[in-house]
Parts: C-alpha cells; structure tokens; sequence
C-alpha cells in the first residue's frame, strides 16, 4: 500500500519530469518556475514525519519550501561527503522565493507576483505572469541554485524515505 | 562483528555534520522517545530539535530520512526552530510530536 510519503515523493518525480521538460521549451518562465514550485512542495512534504496520519491542512499547505528544503540540502550534503560548506543562507533565501512564487504565499500583500495568476501591481496596472521577469529564475544558475537543484534532483530521483511509517 | 553505534553516537556525527554545514545553528537537543523501549527499537530515528535563527518560525516540521548505512545506521529526524520557538517548547507552549521529549544538549557542548 502506497504511504502518502511515497505517494508525495512520486508526484514530486513526476513534477521534475515536468520542469524538465518546460525548462527545454521556449516558453515564458512562469511555467517551468511553475513546476519548481510544486516539485519541491511535494518533495519536502514526502519527507515530513508527519505526513504519516497528515491534518488536512498539511495536505494543503504550502509555504513549506524554506522551512523543510534546506535540511534536505544539508542532508545531501553529509550523504555525499561535501567538505567545504556552501553558504546556506544563500540556500534559504532562494527557497523562500520559491515559495513566493504559489499565489497564496504574498507576504502579507507585498509580494503579491506569482508564476501562475495576474496580480495587481505597485504602478496600479495588472500584472501577467507570462510577462514578467522573475529573478529568481536567474538565480537558478548561481551556485546556490544549482546546489539547490542538485540536492532536491538527488532526493526525488533515489529518495531516501523514512519507510516505516 | 561489527561494531554498531549506539543512537547517541549517531546524534552526535549527525549534529557535528549539521553544525559544520549550517553555522547559523546555535543549538542541537537530542530528542528521544519517552520510553526506553521504543528509543532502543532500531526503527525508531535519532531525532535533533536544532534552533536556528535563520529558519522561519512556521512550527514543529519533523523532517525524516531513512538510515544512510553504514555510516548512519538508523533513520533520522530533524526538527529546525527558531530561538523564539525554542523558548516555547521549554515553556510547554509547543508540543513536541508525542511520545517524544528533550534529551541531552549536544551543542554547544555541555563538557
């Protein structure tokens, strides 16, 4: 019987196929930041203890990505041996931008942009997400977003569950 | 035979690690079940509540890997809060998931 660990960490592979595959289009950002968002949503879920008997509303949060990511990455990091520390607040500051990019995650209205639904602008115009530049999405290829992706491909790809539960 | 490690060994290679990688941490608890038994059984992880002020304070995630053997023979479960957090959790005010407690401080060094 699939646990909902499992069943989380599968739909996270499958939304990394996804990512994947929009990172390779040309196509505006917002789809494949889309997609990022929602892989390692479902992948840090697919390692919350908690998710054994979850709350709905864990089911349904979001805003998970800064909280859980960095402690997968850290554990990544031990796993492979890494000698030299990566600065991991970098890390942090990226995951709390990925989680930005899910439209209900404003932060308290001032960051209402998100990859998937127009908003209403600081100028007052209407913002389109197929339009606008995200930097984060330039972030991606510094070093800390690679260590990110690396960290959370590494994860989804041979997932390292806690199968007891 | 091999030698396997205790669970409180293990804490400690993972919290070394931990801190070597992530220097914002400024303290590592060992948590452990309230029973003996259960902490014993071998599917139960070596747990770490690790306060952090750079984490945010959205509550208890336990966030849970299987074992990484032969190095880390068991699974294992980290905890990430804030110092305000902390405060709580020593007041009573944040439960831990149940059945666990705080254990020995493994950093800063109680030695």
């Amino acid at each position: 019987m699939t646990t909902w660990s499992q069943a989380f960490a599968a739909q996270a592979a499958s939304d990394l196929s996804a990512y994947e595959f929009l990172a390779k289009k040309n196509l505006p950002v917002c789809h494949r930041l889309h997609y990022l968002q929602m892989w390692l949503e479902k992948l840090c879920k697919a390692y919350l203890w908690s998710i054994a008997e979850p709350p709905d509303d864990l089911l349904q949060k979001h805003n998970v990505i800064a909280k859980v990511l960095p402690s997968i990455v850290v554990e990544h990091w031990r796993r492979v041996g890494l000698e030299k520390p990566p600065n991991l607040n970098l890390i942090r500051e990226l995951c709390r931008e990925i989680d930005l990019l899910q439209p209900q995650i404003r932060d308290g209205n001032r960051r209402p942009d998100n990859s998937e639904y127009p908003w209403l602008g600081d100028s007052g115009e209407i913002e389109v997400p197929a339009r606008w530049r995200f930097p984060v999405a330039d972030r991606l290829y510094t070093n800390p977003g690679k260590l990110l992706i690396r960290a959370a491909e590494r994860f989804t790809r041979s997932p390292a569950l806690f199968a007891d539960r | 035979m091999p030698h396997t490690p205790d669970k409180g060994q293990i804490a400690r290679i993972l919290a070394d690690a931990h801190r070597g990688f992530d220097p914002g941490i400024v303290r590592i608890i060992r948590l452990v079940a309230d029973s003996e038994q259960s902490e014993q059984d071998v599917n139960e992880p070596v747990k770490l509540l690790e306060v952090n002020p750079d984490t945010s304070p959205s509550g208890i995630f336990p966030i849970a890997f299987g074992p990484d053997p032969p190095r880390i023979p068991f699974p294992s479960v980290v905890i990430e809060v804030t110092e305000g957090e902390f405060e709580k959790i020593n007041a009573g005010g944040m439960p831990l998931p149940d059945g666990w407690r705080l254990g020995e401080t493994l950093y800063p060094s109680p030695f």
